[in-house]
C-alpha cells in the first residue's frame, strides 16, 4: 500500500465518520479501517473506494434519527409562511424608507437609499432564521408527540372532523402575521417615524419623537421577543387551522407572556420620550402652536398613556384567550 | 427503455431485500468478520454491499439479534459477529416465516400458470 493509497482511504474514512454521531465515530473508523484493507487485498485501492460509493451516502445508512429540519408535513407551510413574512418585511421596510426620503430627511437619499439595503438584508436573515426556528421545533415537537403514543391505534381514536365553527380563519392569521410584522420592522428599523409631525414655515416637515430613541437598543429587544412571541401564536393558528388544545394553550401562554413583556416595556423601562415635551415645545416656540398641541401639552403624561396601553392590551388579550377558550372547549373536542 | 430497466431494477432489489436480514442472520451461527460475511454471501448468491451490510449488522446488533467483539490478535484489529440466543430465536421464526411464504407464493405462481 503506497502512501498515497493510504492517503485516499484515510480522507474517504474522514468523509463518513464526520458525518456520523460522535460517539460511534471511533468504532466505525476501524471498522471501515478493516473492511478496505480486505477488499484491497483483491483490488486497487481505487476500485475499492468506487464500489464503496459515495460517503455521504454511506453515512447515511448508518443514520437513524429524523434526516429533516422541516419534514414533508410541515413544509408547504413553512414555505409559505416565509413568503408572507418575507413580504411583509420588505414591504414594511419599504415604506419607511419612502417616508423618510419624501418627509423626514429628503435630501439624503442616497444615504436611505443604503441604510435600506443593509436594513433589507440583516431582516431577511432574520425573519428567516425566526420562520425556520419555529417551523423546525414544530417538527420536532410533532416527532415527540408521535413517538409518544402508547397506546395502540384504533379507529376509535379517530377525531371528528373539526366543524366549520372550529375552523380558524387562515384571513385572520395573515392579517395578524402582517401586523405584527410590518409593526415589528417600524420599531426596529424606523422607531423615530413614531411622533408628533409638524409642518414648520419653510415648508420642512419635522418630527418629535414619542419614543425613547435613547434607550431604544436596550428596550427594543424585549418589544421584538413579544412581537416574536405573538408569531408563534399566529403561525401555530395558521398551520393547526382549526381550535385545539395546542392552540388553546398556545395562546394562554403566548398572551401570558405578551402582558408581562407589555408590562415591562410600557411600565418599567423607559419606553417615552423624556425630552418630548421639551422637544414639543421647542418646536412650538420655533412655530406657533394649534390648539390640538395646546391640549396635548396639557395633558401628556407618559405613565398614563402606558397605562392607557397596558388597559387596552389586557382587554384585547383576554377577549382573545377568551374566545379561543370557549371555542376549544365547545367545538375543539377529542383533537390533538 | 432505460426507466423501464431501472424499475426492474428496483423493484428486483426491493424483493430481494426482504429477504436480506433472514440471509445475513443465517450465516452467523460461527462468528464471522465483516468482509468474510460479504464473501461467504456472495458465495451463496445473495449479492450485498459492503455498505449496506456495515449498518445492517449494527442496527441488528443495537436490536440484540447479534453480538460483537473485537479481535486484536492478528495483524490488524477485527469485529467479529455472532447471533445471540434472542438471534437465534427470532432467526428460527423468520425461516419458518419464510418457509410459509414461500409455499403460499410457489402455489400462486402455479395457479398463474394454468
Amino acid at each position: 500500500m503506497t502512501g498515497e493509497e493510504q492517503e485516499l482511504i484515510n480522507r474517504y474514512i474522514y468523509e463518513v465518520t464526520k458525518r456520523v454521531r460522535q460517539e460511534q465515530r471511533r468504532e466505525i473508523e476501524m471498522e471501515l479501517e478493516e473492511l478496505i484493507a480486505d477488499m484491497a487485498e483483491e483490488n486497487t485501492v481505487e476500485e475499492v473506494l468506487k464500489k464503496l460509493g459515495d460517503p455521504a451516502k454511506f453515512a447515511e445508512k448508518y443514520r437513524e434519527d429524523s434526516h429533516y429540519v422541516i419534514g414533508p408535513e410541515y413544509y408547504d407551510n413553512y414555505l409559505w409562511v416565509m413568503k408572507i413574512v418575507l413580504a411583509c418585511t420588505w414591504g414594511g421596510l419599504l415604506v419607511a424608507m419612502l417616508v423618510e426620503c419624501s418627509i423626514v430627511n429628503p435630501e439624503n437619499v442616497l444615504y436611505e437609499l443604503a441604510k435600506f439595503m443593509g436594513e433589507l438584508i440583516s431582516a431577511s436573515f432574520a425573519a428567516f432564521g425566526t420562520v425556520t426556528f419555529i417551523f423546525a421545533l414544530m417538527e420536532r415537537q410533532k416527532i415527540h408527540v408521535d413517538l409518544k403514543q402508547e397506546k395502540a391505534w384504533t379507529p376509535k381514536m379517530l377525531s371528528p372532523i373539526p366543524q366549520k365553527a372550529a375552523r380558524i380563519s387562515r384571513g385572520d392569521c395573515i392579517a395578524g402575521i402582517i401586523f405584527i410584522i410590518l409593526f415589528g420592522c417600524v420599531m426596529a428599523f424606523a422607531p423615530q417615524l413614531i411622533g408628533i409631525y409638524r409642518i414648520s414655515r419653510g415648508d420642512e416637515i419635522v418630527s418629535v419623537s414619542v419614543l425613547n430613541l435613547k434607550s431604544w437598543d436596550v428596550i427594543l429587544p424585549f418589544l421584538l421577543v413579544a412581537l416574536g412571541v405573538g408569531l408563534i401564536d399566529e403561525v401555530v393558528r395558521l398551520i393547526l387551522g382549526c381550535y385545539c388544545k395546542v392552540v388553546m394553550y398556545c395562546s394562554i401562554f403566548t398572551n401570558i407572556v405578551q402582558i408581562g413583556f407589555g408590562f415591562l416595556v410600557l411600565k418599567v423601562l423607559p419606553i417615552w420620550n423624556i425630552d418630548f415635551v421639551q422637544e414639543l415645545k421647542q418646536q412650538i416656540t420655533l412655530v406657533g402652536e394649534l390648539k390640538l398641541e395646546k391640549a396635548f401639552l396639557k395633558y401628556w403624561n407618559g405613565s398614563f398613556f402606558s397605562d392607557i396601553i397596558l388597559l387596552i392590551m389586557l382587554v384585547a388579550c383576554f377577549i382573545e384567550v377568551g374566545i379561543t377558550v370557549y371555542k376549544t372547549l365547545r367545538y375543539g373536542r377529542n383533537s390533538f | 427503455m432505460e426507466e423501464k430497466k431501472d424499475l426492474m431494477t428496483s423493484l428486483k432489489s426491493e424483493l430481494r431485500r426482504g429477504t436480506l436480514i433472514l440471509s445475513v442472520l443465517s450465516q452467523l451461527r460461527e462468528e464471522k468478520y465483516g468482509y468474510a460475511l460479504v464473501q461467504s454471501l456472495e458465495e451463496i448468491g445473495v449479492d450485498i454491499d459492503p455498505n449496506t451490510l456495515y449498518p445492517l449488522l449494527r442496527r441488528l446488533e443495537k436490536q440484540g439479534l447479534l453480538c460483537s467483539q473485537w479481535e486484536v490478535g492478528e495483524s490488524k484489529p477485527r469485529k467479529y459477529y455472532k447471533r445471540t440466543p434472542f438471534g437465534e430465536e427470532i432467526f428460527l421464526g423468520l425461516k419458518e416465516q419464510w418457509e410459509r411464504l414461500s409455499e403460499n407464493i410457489t402455489g400462486i405462481l402455479k395457479e398463474e400458470e394454468r
